[in-house]
């Protein structure tokens, strides 16, 4: 089971059409990308602003429970 | 505007992207990863990265601890959180890291390490390094590096050897239970057995400019710095002498011993010797009148020898001469 780990981010990060968010791993030396590592599940929590129906784009939209 | 989850659940080689597509905006409340080092190329951090439209990327959020190689976590990305050891009073201990410094240190354990045969502090070096100790001074408890001593089984305990030294005029000193030098107590407080096969010294004075003493006692009782047995034991079957005392002084234009003096000071009402040099000899096998008790050598040349039954014998044409 991997270690959870919990870590600070910007808050009120409000993100419009083609910006993204992206999950990596860093060497802790350089900040190059350290080939070998895999990044499985990624949830992201946010509030739709724009209003409307959500689009997910690669991700899904989980579906509440009304729907 | 009630919050929503947005999910990847495939997995990928980092890194894994999403990009606000159309018209959508966002905000971000949380982001959770779950990353697998299994297949690290080396140490890494696990990052969360802003990237802007044209690639650019505005903020990089890090983990403070470094993964190893092969380790898997799960992150969660929030705002406002801290990591918990950099709350208060500094980093923690970190490999590989030089230097780590701080006001202070202290370390207390009260359980035994099963790793390390029940330790309650280990320090291992296994690379043939050595472990050091340094220190600047400290103005009581004798300066140096303190060992405080408060069981019942003595404060050192050495295989294969100990170097304790200190720098400046003052010079090193060990000091056993309650202060007191070695010996101190009914039994002694610090014990120095050398073992090794090739140099059976125990203690040795390297370059002393000051004073070749080495050992001083200070107790009330005994003011002897090595009495008895206890302290030098010339074990059955060895050979050499039990105890040597070699002087080798350069120059010394008043007289008295350039070597080594045997100084007694008995100061009140005492009843022993002050200085006694005692020979007991074992006759197994021979005449006791052809065992030697005490020789005195100049140099090389036996001048004078104490038969064991006490004849006194003096080099050959020398005459025995009372003109002090």
């Amino acid at each position: 089971m991997s270690k959870a780990v919990d870590l600070a981010m910007p808050q009120d990060l409000d993100l419009g059409q083609g910006y993204s968010l992206r999950v990596t791993a860093l060497d802790p030396t350089t900040g190059a990308l350290v080939a070998g590592v895999k990044v499985g599940q990624v949830v992201i929590t946010a509030t739709n602003v724009a209003g409307g129906d959500i689009q997910s784009g690669p991700f899904l939209l989980v579906p509440g429970p009304a729907a | 505007m009630p919050d929503v989850p947005l999910v990847a659940n495939n997995v990928v080689a980092a890194p894994k992207d999403y990009l606000v597509p159309l018209a959508q905006e966002i905000i971000v409340k949380s982001v959770r990863a779950a990353i697998d080092g299994s297949g690290a190329a080396g140490s890494y951090v696990p990052a969360l990265q802003l990237i802007a439209p044209n690639g650019d990327v505005m903020l990089t959020a890090v983990d403070d601890t470094t993964r190893t190689a092969g380790a898997s976590v799960d992150v969660t990305w929030f705002p406002g959180v801290k990591p918990a050891v950099t709350s208060s009073g500094g980093s923690g201990i970190q490999f590989d890291t030089h230097p780590q410094s701080g006001d202070w240190l202290e370390v207390t354990t009260t359980g035994s390490d099963p790793n390390n045969d029940g330790f309650g502090i280990a320090l291992t070096d296994t690379g043939g390094n050595g472990i050091q100790l340094a220190t600047t001074g400290r103005s009581t408890d004798g300066g140096g590096v303190y060992v405080n001593y408060d069981d019942t089984t003595s404060g050192f305990g050495v295989d294969t050897g100990i170097d304790i030294s200190a720098g400046g005029s003052a010079g090193a000193t060990i000091r056993g239970l309650n202060s007191t030098a070695l010996g101190g107590g009914t039994s002694p407080a610090v014990a120095i057995n050398a073992q090794a096969e090739a140099d059976a010294s125990a203690l040795a004075a390297d370059g002393a400019d000051v004073s070749a003493t080495i050992i001083s006692g200070t107790g009330a009782a005994n003011a002897n710095g090595v009495s008895g047995s206890a302290i030098v034991n010339h074990l059955a079957g060895a050979t050499g002498n039990a105890i040597g005392v070699h002087g080798n002084g350069n120059n010394n234009s008043s007289g008295k011993a350039v070597g080594g003096d045997f100084y007694g000071n008995q100061t009140a009402n005492g009843t022993g010797d002050v200085i006694a040099l005692r020979a007991t000899v074992n006759t197994v096998g021979g005449s006791t009148s052809t065992v030697y008790g005490m020789q005195v050598f100049i140099g090389a040349t036996k001048v004078f020898q104490i038969n064991s039954d006490g004849s006194l014998h003096g080099l050959t044409g020398k005459s025995l001469t009372f003109d002090l």
